[in-house]
């Protein structure tokens, strides 16, 4: 082993009580190398001299002090920077709504595609005899007026040729909403709106989770009511 | 002690007491606001950090301080610790860096210049950082002048080179926690402590 070697062995041990065998056969014969490895040793026990100091007795009770100050002196949340971005996204996001509802308000933002559009409801009475059969989806006079932009004016739905006759055992009830009496739908979204005096089925073979297209549905005796689509 | 227990009982430190917790589960009870594990935290380290401080810096009263701030900070982060490696060397990366940053600020407080211009023979810049000839905090317990000489020797160290060499020859570290502490690589740590103490060597070769 060179002399280089064996000295950075010496410094670099985790234990310099325990040297590699190599490293110890060559300190027996190298006289310098030897000299290393006590000079070194030598340093670590002057540097082991010092007392070793220990902490005031009030210790823990300076530390609490020094938590219950910081936490006395601490500045309230709108003298940070913090606050100030917080506040001023949010008055963006509010800004960017009230710019959203009053372009949807004055009828400039683009109607949302949504499969209203592409509904091709069909229509059948469940009660025993309708006078029509025709269910006439356009504006809703009593709804919200945002919405007729997404409602396609009067088209015609003829009757589901495969539904014919009663066909409430079917269908599954869901929560109502708004001036809504009853709905119910089936997975192949087949709804029933059920009037005080009749009821009507619907087949809606595109349906838009969540974005609610608004139907109107007008009754055997001349009543028009509002059907929210989505499921 | 049984309030302690009971306390670390409600915490979820199960049957175990405080004294008999891991680092790492007294954290975990700081983090829920446990004060009693705080406590012990602090019984277990204060004095190794004070005594690493103090080596880092010659000034028991500025020691005690920053063994103070270190504790402040373990408390006020709790949350954010984790556990990855052991939680000695997460408290005494802070502590160091307490220690790294009071010796900065000494150093530009001072008017006269610090580095001489020189470099070493590593290419390193040599720091004239003059050995304070203010007596030691325990100056009646060392009343020795080779002690006097021993920290006037750490103490006149570039400080990269002063915190290897405390956390390996004085705190007996091993070179793995100390490349973790200083986050550096343990072939980095190793050449720093061999270059200190060649200085050092060089300081004391009358007390050698």
């Amino acid at each position: 082993m060179k002399c280089s070697i064996s000295r950075r062995v010496i410094d670099e041990a985790e234990d310099p009580a325990s040297l590699p065998y190599a490293a110890v056969s060559h300190l027996e014969g190298c006289a310098s190398c030897r000299q290393f490895a006590d000079e070194r040793g030598r340093l670590r026990k002057l540097l082991l001299e010092p007392v070793r100091v220990s902490a005031p007795a009030n210790f823990e009770a300076m530390v609490a002090r020094r938590l219950s100050q910081r936490a006395v002196q601490r500045r309230p949340f709108w003298f940070g920077g913090g606050f100030y971005v917080t506040a001023g996204a949010a008055a963006t996001a509010l800004a960017c709504m009230i710019l959203a509802v009053q372009l949807s308000r004055s009828g400039r933002l683009a109607p949302m595609p949504t499969s209203t559009g592409a509904v091709v409801a069909e229509s059948q009475p469940l009660t025993t005899t309708p006078k029509t059969n025709e269910v006439v989806i356009g504006p809703v006079s009593s709804g919200p007026g945002r919405l007729r932009n997404y409602i396609p004016r009067k088209p015609v739905y003829r009757p589901h040729p495969e539904k014919t006759g009663d066909v409430a055992g079917v269908a599954t009830p869901v929560a109502t909403m708004g001036g809504i009496t009853d709905i119910a739908a089936q997975p192949r979204a087949l709804l029933l709106v059920r009037n005080s005096g009749s009821e009507r089925q619907i087949l809606v073979p595109m349906v838009s989770v969540g974005a609610q297209p608004w139907l109107s549905v007008s009754f055997p005796a001349g009543e028009e009511r509002g059907v929210r689509t989505s499921f | 002690m049984a309030t302690v227990t009971h306390q670390a009982q409600a915490i979820g430190l199960g049957s175990t007491s405080v004294e008999a917790a891991t680092d790492h589960e007294l954290l975990a009870a700081i983090r829920d606001g446990d004060d009693a594990a705080f406590q012990e935290i602090m019984r277990r380290y204060r004095n190794p950090i004070i005594n690493f401080v103090y080596r880092m810096l010659d000034d028991y009263e500025r020691s005690v301080d920053l063994a103070q701030e270190t504790f402040i900070r373990i408390y006020t982060s709790a949350a954010r610790y984790k556990a990855n490696y052991n939680f000695s060397t997460y408290i005494y990366r802070i502590a160091s860096n307490l220690a790294i940053s009071e010796l900065r600020q000494r150093k530009r407080r001072k008017l006269v210049p610090l580095l001489s211009g020189f470099t070493d023979e590593h290419g390193d810049a040599v720091e004239m950082d003059l050995a304070d000839g203010a007596p030691l905090q325990d100056e009646s317990l060392i009343g020795d002048e080779r002690r006097q000489a021993v920290a006037r020797a750490i103490g006149s160290l570039p400080v990269k080179y002063r915190v290897a060499v405390v956390l390996r020859d004085i705190e007996g570290k091993s070179y793995d926690d100390i490349a973790r502490v200083l986050q550096l690589s343990e072939g980095t740590v190793k050449s720093r402590i061999n270059r200190a103490r060649n200085l050092l060597k060089d300081k004391l070769g009358a007390y050698i």
